[in-house]
């Protein structure tokens, strides 16, 4: 049997789930940030309003 | 109020420099600017120890006796699964912490350890899987070891879907972090299995009296073990502060950590 | 510590006593059904009726490897130094199935006594060295082989 494809196999399997692992909360970041400056935004533009 | 908490309140000032590192880890916004500088250290100290594992045990070492090449797949396959186990013992631990002195950046590490512990964990199966087909004949048997590993890995989805499901992230950490402590009955079974019943799974080559395999074949593989424990540090630690500003999107330290800092700073 | 977290660590403290405690008597009563393979030894001290399923785990006896003309169908002795089954199996065998080597087989026996095979493994041991350190230990002597 050749051995190399289960190897191959391996390694990509490996990388790909480190990978994703270490990129998702990258993600995640990305979008918790765009929501606290809309937040922040919101609640800049409503002090505005009630002076 | 107790007499004893009153006396420790007014000690505070004097506490040992650990415990005064423990209480300032608890504290949101220190802990988010403290990790936040040596991540990308973690990161490259990974980096380049991973590099030169997977040089010295795909290319430099040897081929083995009996298996050929095919036992290159245990570079990957034993550290994952050390980290496995590794991971969960500490998310087991810094839950307990978590459930006993309710700090919150315990429990949100002890949260944010469990899908890096069930990546491990699939990554010691699936690459398990591909070394049984050559070798043993088949992809996967029934035997004690890969059962429990198995276990630990829905043990790892069971601690992510009872956190996810409850509301309260608070509540959700402590309530996921007991079934955690309760999982840890697990381990001992993984570890000794291999040693209490006949399984298909061989013995360990490693422990701390000694290791079976060759000394040019054993270095890649501690390397490798070296270089997956600080990817679980800085894959944790990411993890955490991201959680940390989901978690504090209206408290004023978010926007102050946002707005001082420079792109490059926030990513 | 505070009157809470002692509450707490005792509460804590119980459940685990508790899981502690009936994990540990599943495990001792379920130890005989997690033993994967049974050994030649074991088979003969429990007189294993023929027909019955069992999976056989031993080492392959040097030297007793016969392969049939066909090219399919393979005897060989599964051994564990007291006590050997003959294996009777027809199929393709992995490619770590040697002489001297562990193996573990699903089947049954015959009237005879002999272990008629649907599935042969291979069981790899804990030891890794490059062939060269295996020519040089075969030479002294030593045997790597370990069951």
């Amino acid at each position: 049997m050749n051995h190399a494809p289960f190897i191959w196999a391996s390694y990509a399997i490996s990388t790909l789930v480190l990978l994703w692992s270490a990129v998702a909360p990258l993600i995640s970041k990305k979008a918790a940030i765009k929501n606290i400056r809309t937040f922040n935004l919101a609640k800049e533009q409503s002090r505005d309003a009630d002076s | 109020m107790n007499p004893d908490t009153r006396k420790m309140k007014t000690d505070r000032p004097r506490k040992n420099p650990l415990v005064m590192f423990i209480h300032k880890l608890g504290s949101p916004p220190w802990f988010y600017g403290f990790t936040g500088k040596f991540v990308p250290w973690l990161w490259a100290v990974f980096t380049v120890l991973t590099v030169w594992g997977l040089y010295l045990g795909l290319i430099k070492a040897p081929p083995d006796y009996l298996q050929g090449e095919i036992y290159r797949i245990m570079y990957i396959h034993v550290p994952a699964a050390w980290m496995s186990m590794m991971i969960y013992v500490l998310m087991a631990g810094m839950g307990f912490i978590a459930l006993i002195w309710r700090i919150r950046t315990m429990e949100i590490m002890a949260m944010n350890s469990a899908p890096i512990g069930a990546a491990f964990t699939l990554i010691a199966l699936a690459t398990g899987s591909l070394w049984g087909r050559p070798t043993w004949g088949t992809y996967w048997v029934w035997d004690a070891r890969l059962t429990s590993e198995l276990v630990l890995l829905f043990l790892y989805l069971g601690v992510i879907g009872l956190f996810k499901a409850m509301d309260e992230p608070r509540k959700a950490a402590r309530a996921a972090s007991l079934l955690a402590l309760v999982g840890l009955v697990n381990l001992p079974i993984i570890h000794f299995s291999v040693k209490w019943w006949n399984t298909l799974h061989q013995g360990s080559s490693i422990s701390l009296t000694g290791s079976k395999i060759d000394p040019s074949m054993l270095w890649p593989l501690l390397i490798m073990a070296v270089a997956m424990k600080f990817y679980y540090a800085a894959n944790l630690i990411t993890r955490s502060r991201v959680t940390l500003l989901q978690q504090d999107l209206r408290k004023s330290w978010t926007r102050d950590v946002i707005e001082d800092a420079t792109p490059e700073r926030i990513l | 510590m505070t009157p809470t977290r002692k509450r707490r660590l005792i509460a804590i403290g119980l459940i685990l006593t508790g899981v502690g405690v009936a994990s540990t008597i599943a495990f001792y009563s379920l130890q005989q059904n997690l033993l994967y393979f049974q050994s030649p030894s074991e088979i003969a001290e429990v007189a294993m009726p023929p027909g019955r399923q069992f999976r056989l785990g031993g080492l392959v006896k040097p030297g007793s490897v016969d392969r049939a003309k066909d090219g399919l169908s393979t005897h060989f002795i599964v051994t564990d130094g007291p006590a050997e089954i003959v294996v009777q199996y027809v199929g393709t065998l992995p490619d770590l199935f040697r002489e001297g080597q562990g193996v573990i087989a699903r089947g049954a026996l015959n009237e005879e006594g002999m272990f008629m095979a649907t599935e042969v493994l291979a069981k790899h041991d804990e030891n890794y060295m490059p062939p060269e350190v295996a020519d040089a230990l075969e030479k002294t002597g030593y045997t790597v082989k370990n069951e």
